[in-house]
Protein backbone atom coordinates (compact mmCIF):
# COMPACT_ATOMS: atom_id res chain seq x y z
CA UNK A 1 0.00 0.00 0.00
CA UNK A 2 1.78 3.03 -0.98
CA UNK A 3 2.36 5.54 1.87
CA UNK A 4 0.63 8.74 1.62
CA UNK A 5 2.98 11.60 0.76
CA UNK A 6 3.88 13.85 3.79
CA UNK A 7 0.66 16.54 4.07
CA UNK A 8 2.17 18.72 6.75
CA UNK A 9 4.87 19.52 5.04
CA UNK A 10 2.62 21.58 2.49
CA UNK A 11 1.01 23.43 6.31
CA UNK A 12 4.45 24.62 7.21
CA UNK A 13 6.09 27.75 5.91
CA UNK A 14 8.81 27.32 3.90
CA UNK A 15 11.59 28.90 5.42
CA UNK A 16 15.16 29.24 3.44
CA UNK A 17 18.42 27.87 4.55
CA UNK A 18 21.04 29.40 6.50
CA UNK A 19 20.86 31.49 9.47
CA UNK A 20 18.84 34.14 8.52
CA UNK A 21 17.57 36.83 11.32
CA UNK A 22 19.76 35.09 13.95
CA UNK A 23 23.06 36.17 15.52
CA UNK A 24 25.70 33.56 15.56
CA UNK A 25 25.71 31.50 18.61
CA UNK A 26 22.54 32.39 19.45
CA UNK A 27 19.52 29.54 20.74
CA UNK A 28 17.10 29.38 17.52
CA UNK A 29 12.98 29.49 17.77
CA UNK A 30 11.88 26.66 19.22
CA UNK A 31 10.70 24.83 15.55
CA UNK A 32 12.32 26.50 13.01
CA UNK A 33 15.34 23.86 13.12
CA UNK A 34 12.20 21.28 12.96
CA UNK A 35 10.89 23.18 10.01
CA UNK A 36 14.13 23.05 8.55
CA UNK A 37 14.26 19.55 8.37
CA UNK A 38 10.98 18.95 7.07
CA UNK A 39 11.68 20.89 4.07
CA UNK A 40 14.70 19.43 3.81
CA UNK A 41 13.35 16.05 3.88
CA UNK A 42 10.27 17.23 1.26
CA UNK A 43 13.03 18.36 -1.20
CA UNK A 44 15.42 15.22 -0.46
CA UNK A 45 12.65 12.94 -1.39
CA UNK A 46 11.04 15.11 -4.41
CA UNK A 47 14.41 14.74 -6.25
CA UNK A 48 15.02 18.50 -5.68
CA UNK A 49 18.66 18.20 -5.76
CA UNK A 50 19.32 21.45 -5.54
CA UNK A 51 17.18 23.12 -2.95
CA UNK A 52 17.99 19.95 -1.07
CA UNK A 53 21.66 20.72 -0.86
CA UNK A 54 20.71 23.71 0.73
CA UNK A 55 20.51 22.71 3.73
CA UNK A 56 23.87 20.84 4.00
CA UNK A 57 26.70 22.48 5.44
CA UNK A 58 29.86 22.97 3.50
CA UNK A 59 31.65 20.52 6.33
CA UNK A 60 28.55 17.80 6.41
CA UNK A 61 29.74 14.79 8.41
CA UNK A 62 26.96 12.03 7.28
CA UNK A 63 27.14 8.04 8.46
CA UNK A 64 24.28 5.71 7.46
CA UNK A 65 24.71 2.31 9.09
CA UNK A 66 24.37 -0.17 6.37
CA UNK A 67 26.27 -2.24 4.41
CA UNK A 68 27.88 0.25 1.50
CA UNK A 69 28.70 -2.77 -0.61
CA UNK A 70 25.29 -2.94 -1.17
CA UNK A 71 24.24 0.55 -0.80
CA UNK A 72 26.80 2.52 -2.04
CA UNK A 73 25.22 5.94 -1.55
CA UNK A 74 25.40 4.95 2.01
CA UNK A 75 27.99 4.57 4.13
CA UNK A 76 29.95 7.31 5.37
CA UNK A 77 30.07 10.76 3.30
CA UNK A 78 31.99 14.17 4.12
CA UNK A 79 31.59 17.57 2.78
CA UNK A 80 28.36 19.13 0.50
CA UNK A 81 30.03 17.40 -2.77
CA UNK A 82 29.91 14.09 -1.55
CA UNK A 83 26.78 14.39 -0.12
CA UNK A 84 25.29 15.83 -2.74
CA UNK A 85 26.60 13.55 -5.44
CA UNK A 86 25.19 11.16 -3.27
CA UNK A 87 21.86 12.45 -3.12
CA UNK A 88 22.01 12.71 -7.32
CA UNK A 89 22.90 9.08 -7.64
CA UNK A 90 19.66 8.14 -5.22
CA UNK A 91 17.66 9.71 -7.25
CA UNK A 92 19.02 7.91 -10.23
CA UNK A 93 18.63 4.95 -9.01
CA UNK A 94 15.07 5.56 -7.55
CA UNK A 95 11.88 7.77 -8.34
CA UNK A 96 9.50 8.34 -6.78
CA UNK A 97 10.14 8.11 -3.24
CA UNK A 98 7.48 8.50 -1.25
CA UNK A 99 7.76 9.09 2.70
CA UNK A 100 5.88 9.82 5.98
CA UNK A 101 7.24 11.37 8.57
CA UNK A 102 5.86 9.26 11.56
CA UNK A 103 7.70 10.98 14.49
CA UNK A 104 10.07 14.42 14.69
CA UNK A 105 11.93 15.16 17.89
CA UNK A 106 13.50 18.88 18.13
CA UNK A 107 15.63 20.60 20.61
CA UNK A 108 18.30 23.62 20.05
CA UNK A 109 20.22 22.32 17.44
CA UNK A 110 19.54 18.53 17.57
CA UNK A 111 16.69 17.33 15.48
CA UNK A 112 15.52 13.31 15.31
CA UNK A 113 13.09 12.33 12.61
CA UNK A 114 11.34 8.65 12.02
CA UNK A 115 9.81 7.98 9.29
CA UNK A 116 9.08 5.49 6.86
CA UNK A 117 10.37 5.42 3.24
CA UNK A 118 8.97 3.43 0.19
CA UNK A 119 11.58 3.79 -2.68
CA UNK A 120 10.75 2.52 -6.05
CA UNK A 121 13.79 1.80 -8.68
CA UNK A 122 13.64 3.47 -11.90
CA UNK A 123 13.07 0.98 -14.72
CA UNK A 124 11.65 -1.82 -12.74
CA UNK A 125 9.14 -3.47 -10.45
CA UNK A 126 11.45 -3.23 -7.06
CA UNK A 127 10.73 -1.46 -4.40
CA UNK A 128 12.37 -1.10 -1.14
CA UNK A 129 10.16 0.01 2.40
CA UNK A 130 11.88 1.01 4.88
CA UNK A 131 11.67 2.81 8.46
CA UNK A 132 14.04 5.01 9.40
CA UNK A 133 15.70 7.25 12.17
CA UNK A 134 17.62 10.69 11.35
CA UNK A 135 19.17 12.53 13.70
CA UNK A 136 20.59 16.11 12.58
CA UNK A 137 22.66 18.57 14.11
CA UNK A 138 22.46 21.90 12.78
CA UNK A 139 24.94 24.76 12.59
CA UNK A 140 23.95 28.53 11.31
CA UNK A 141 20.64 27.03 10.23
CA UNK A 142 22.37 23.91 7.84
CA UNK A 143 23.25 20.32 8.39
CA UNK A 144 26.38 19.87 9.52
CA UNK A 145 26.22 16.70 11.13
CA UNK A 146 24.11 13.52 10.16
CA UNK A 147 23.45 9.92 11.30
CA UNK A 148 21.18 7.64 9.83
CA UNK A 149 19.98 4.64 11.00
CA UNK A 150 17.65 1.64 9.66
CA UNK A 151 17.02 -2.34 9.58
CA UNK A 152 19.98 -2.63 7.63
CA UNK A 153 20.09 -6.53 7.48
CA UNK A 154 15.91 -6.31 5.74
CA UNK A 155 16.97 -3.65 3.54
CA UNK A 156 19.87 -5.36 2.02
CA UNK A 157 17.08 -8.77 1.79
CA UNK A 158 14.30 -6.31 -0.06
CA UNK A 159 17.50 -5.11 -2.58
CA UNK A 160 18.82 -8.47 -3.27
CA UNK A 161 15.59 -9.96 -3.07
CA UNK A 162 17.55 -12.92 -1.16
CA UNK A 163 16.15 -14.61 2.07
CA UNK A 164 19.48 -14.23 3.85
CA UNK A 165 17.70 -15.70 7.57
CA UNK A 166 16.37 -18.76 5.83
CA UNK A 167 20.37 -18.78 4.05
CA UNK A 168 22.09 -18.01 7.16
CA UNK A 169 20.34 -20.35 9.29
CA UNK A 170 21.97 -23.22 7.31
CA UNK A 171 24.99 -22.18 5.85
CA UNK A 172 27.63 -25.05 5.20
CA UNK A 173 30.23 -25.70 8.01
CA UNK A 174 28.92 -22.51 9.66
CA UNK A 175 29.23 -21.97 13.69
CA UNK A 176 26.80 -19.42 13.32
CA UNK A 177 23.99 -19.62 15.72
CA UNK A 178 20.99 -17.35 17.02
CA UNK A 179 21.62 -14.75 19.78
CA UNK B 1 3.35 -7.25 39.61
CA UNK B 2 6.69 -7.95 40.93
CA UNK B 3 9.82 -9.01 39.13
CA UNK B 4 12.83 -10.73 40.77
CA UNK B 5 15.85 -10.30 38.67
CA UNK B 6 19.40 -11.48 39.67
CA UNK B 7 22.16 -8.93 41.63
CA UNK B 8 23.26 -6.41 38.74
CA UNK B 9 27.12 -7.02 38.77
CA UNK B 10 27.51 -5.05 34.83
CA UNK B 11 30.39 -2.79 34.32
CA UNK B 12 28.81 0.46 33.15
CA UNK B 13 29.84 3.85 31.81
CA UNK B 14 26.99 5.96 31.02
CA UNK B 15 29.06 9.63 29.29
CA UNK B 16 26.48 13.24 29.30
CA UNK B 17 25.33 13.78 25.53
CA UNK B 18 28.34 16.29 24.30
CA UNK B 19 27.12 19.71 23.86
CA UNK B 20 23.22 19.28 24.69
CA UNK B 21 21.96 21.48 27.11
CA UNK B 22 19.52 20.35 29.76
CA UNK B 23 16.32 21.43 29.42
CA UNK B 24 13.02 20.91 31.22
CA UNK B 25 11.67 17.89 28.94
CA UNK B 26 9.91 15.20 31.14
CA UNK B 27 11.52 12.95 28.61
CA UNK B 28 14.46 13.52 29.35
CA UNK B 29 15.30 12.82 32.81
CA UNK B 30 13.13 9.94 32.33
CA UNK B 31 15.19 8.66 29.46
CA UNK B 32 18.64 9.26 31.44
CA UNK B 33 17.21 7.69 34.41
CA UNK B 34 16.11 4.60 32.20
CA UNK B 35 18.80 4.16 30.14
CA UNK B 36 21.21 4.13 33.83
CA UNK B 37 19.13 1.15 35.17
CA UNK B 38 19.17 -0.91 31.86
CA UNK B 39 22.78 -0.58 31.22
CA UNK B 40 23.51 -1.07 34.83
CA UNK B 41 21.66 -4.51 34.72
CA UNK B 42 19.20 -2.89 37.10
CA UNK B 43 16.29 -4.03 34.97
CA UNK B 44 13.53 -3.88 37.78
CA UNK B 45 14.09 0.08 37.66
CA UNK B 46 14.18 0.29 34.31
CA UNK B 47 10.81 -1.76 33.96
CA UNK B 48 9.63 1.19 36.79
CA UNK B 49 10.00 3.36 34.56
CA UNK B 50 7.76 2.09 31.86
CA UNK B 51 4.25 1.90 31.42
CA UNK B 52 2.30 -1.88 32.15
CA UNK B 53 1.25 -1.87 28.54
CA UNK B 54 4.76 -0.26 27.14
CA UNK B 55 4.90 -0.97 23.61
CA UNK B 56 8.35 -2.14 22.42
CA UNK B 57 9.83 -2.74 18.91
CA UNK B 58 12.93 -2.71 17.61
CA UNK B 59 13.65 -3.32 13.93
CA UNK B 60 15.98 -6.27 13.24
CA UNK B 61 15.02 -10.15 12.20
CA UNK B 62 14.16 -11.53 15.06
CA UNK B 63 14.46 -15.08 13.40
CA UNK B 64 18.71 -14.55 13.92
CA UNK B 65 18.08 -11.54 17.16
CA UNK B 66 15.56 -13.36 18.77
CA UNK B 67 15.62 -10.74 22.26
CA UNK B 68 14.48 -7.61 19.32
CA UNK B 69 11.74 -7.21 17.13
CA UNK B 70 8.26 -6.32 19.22
CA UNK B 71 7.19 -6.75 22.69
CA UNK B 72 4.41 -5.62 24.57
CA UNK B 73 3.92 -5.19 28.31
CA UNK B 74 6.14 -5.49 31.83
CA UNK B 75 6.41 -8.97 31.63
CA UNK B 76 7.38 -9.51 27.97
CA UNK B 77 10.46 -7.12 28.37
CA UNK B 78 10.83 -8.69 31.74
CA UNK B 79 11.21 -12.04 29.99
CA UNK B 80 13.34 -10.58 27.06
CA UNK B 81 15.94 -8.17 29.56
CA UNK B 82 17.07 -10.98 31.31
CA UNK B 83 17.77 -12.88 28.52
CA UNK B 84 19.68 -10.40 27.14
CA UNK B 85 21.63 -9.25 30.13
CA UNK B 86 22.04 -12.97 30.83
CA UNK B 87 24.05 -13.33 27.29
CA UNK B 88 26.15 -10.19 28.32
CA UNK B 89 28.72 -10.22 31.06
CA UNK B 90 28.97 -6.67 31.09
CA UNK B 91 27.05 -3.73 29.23
CA UNK B 92 28.90 -0.16 28.61
CA UNK B 93 27.03 2.91 27.02
CA UNK B 94 28.03 6.18 25.99
CA UNK B 95 25.30 8.46 25.04
CA UNK B 96 26.46 10.96 21.59
CA UNK B 97 23.44 12.57 21.02
CA UNK B 98 20.14 13.60 23.09
CA UNK B 99 17.36 15.19 21.94
CA UNK B 100 14.16 15.97 24.45
CA UNK B 101 11.25 17.93 23.28
CA UNK B 102 7.80 17.63 26.04
CA UNK B 103 7.12 13.47 26.21
CA UNK B 104 9.28 12.38 23.72
CA UNK B 105 12.82 11.86 23.27
CA UNK B 106 14.99 10.25 20.68
CA UNK B 107 18.76 9.26 21.03
CA UNK B 108 21.97 7.26 20.27
CA UNK B 109 23.51 5.34 22.10
CA UNK B 110 26.99 3.73 21.58
CA UNK B 111 26.81 0.04 23.11
CA UNK B 112 29.60 -2.28 23.68
CA UNK B 113 28.51 -5.72 25.12
CA UNK B 114 30.84 -8.63 26.59
CA UNK B 115 29.47 -11.46 25.66
CA UNK B 116 29.36 -14.36 28.67
CA UNK B 117 30.47 -17.27 26.74
CA UNK B 118 33.24 -15.67 25.24
CA UNK B 119 35.62 -12.72 25.04
CA UNK B 120 34.16 -11.06 22.44
CA UNK B 121 32.94 -7.56 22.33
CA UNK B 122 30.03 -6.33 20.28
CA UNK B 123 29.84 -2.81 19.50
CA UNK B 124 27.47 -0.95 17.59
CA UNK B 125 25.45 2.65 17.53
CA UNK B 126 21.38 2.10 18.27
CA UNK B 127 18.56 4.55 17.64
CA UNK B 128 15.79 5.12 20.25
CA UNK B 129 12.73 6.82 20.20
CA UNK B 130 10.79 7.26 23.73
CA UNK B 131 7.18 8.37 24.05
CA UNK B 132 5.95 8.75 27.71
CA UNK B 133 2.86 8.78 29.16
CA UNK B 134 2.46 10.00 32.22
CA UNK B 135 5.46 10.71 32.86
CA UNK B 136 6.70 6.85 31.96
CA UNK B 137 8.22 5.46 28.91
CA UNK B 138 4.81 3.74 26.60
CA UNK B 139 6.34 3.22 23.57
CA UNK B 140 10.17 2.62 22.23
CA UNK B 141 11.24 2.53 18.54
CA UNK B 142 14.49 1.22 18.52
CA UNK B 143 16.82 0.96 14.88
CA UNK B 144 20.38 -0.08 14.37
CA UNK B 145 22.44 -1.48 11.25
CA UNK B 146 21.38 -4.79 11.75
CA UNK B 147 23.56 -5.94 9.15
CA UNK B 148 26.33 -5.32 11.00
CA UNK B 149 24.65 -6.88 14.24
CA UNK B 150 24.13 -10.08 12.86
CA UNK B 151 27.68 -10.24 11.39
CA UNK B 152 28.97 -9.61 15.12
CA UNK B 153 26.74 -12.02 16.91
CA UNK B 154 26.98 -14.87 14.33
CA UNK B 155 30.79 -13.60 13.81
CA UNK B 156 30.46 -14.00 9.96
CA UNK B 157 31.22 -12.12 7.41
CA UNK B 158 27.86 -12.46 5.43
CA UNK B 159 28.84 -9.62 2.89
CA UNK B 160 31.62 -11.82 1.79
CA UNK B 161 29.06 -14.77 1.66
CA UNK B 162 26.72 -12.60 -0.93
CA UNK B 163 29.22 -12.06 -2.89
CA UNK B 164 28.78 -14.51 -5.46
CA UNK B 165 25.46 -14.25 -5.74
CA UNK B 166 24.87 -10.77 -5.88
CA UNK B 167 23.13 -8.93 -8.54
CA UNK B 168 23.24 -5.25 -7.47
Amino acid sequence: MPIARLAICNRWRRVPAGNQGHKQGSPLPENLNKQRILDYLKACYAGEIERAASYYDDEIDFIAYAPIEIFPTLGQKRGKAAMTASLEEMTRQYSPIEYEVTSIVAEDDGVAVMLDVRMCARGGDRVINVQIANFYTMRHGRITIYRQFMDSFDAVQQKLRRDLVDELKKPPGSAGSPA
Amino acid sequence: MTYHFPAAAKAVQGTAPLGSPMTDAPARKVVLEFLDAFYSGNIARALELCTDDVDFLSYAPVELLPHLGQRHGKQQLAETWTTLHARYSSMRYELPQLVAEGDRAACIIRIFFRKSDRDRILQTEVADFYTLRDGRIARVRQFMDSFNVVEQVLELDVTALLKPKQTG
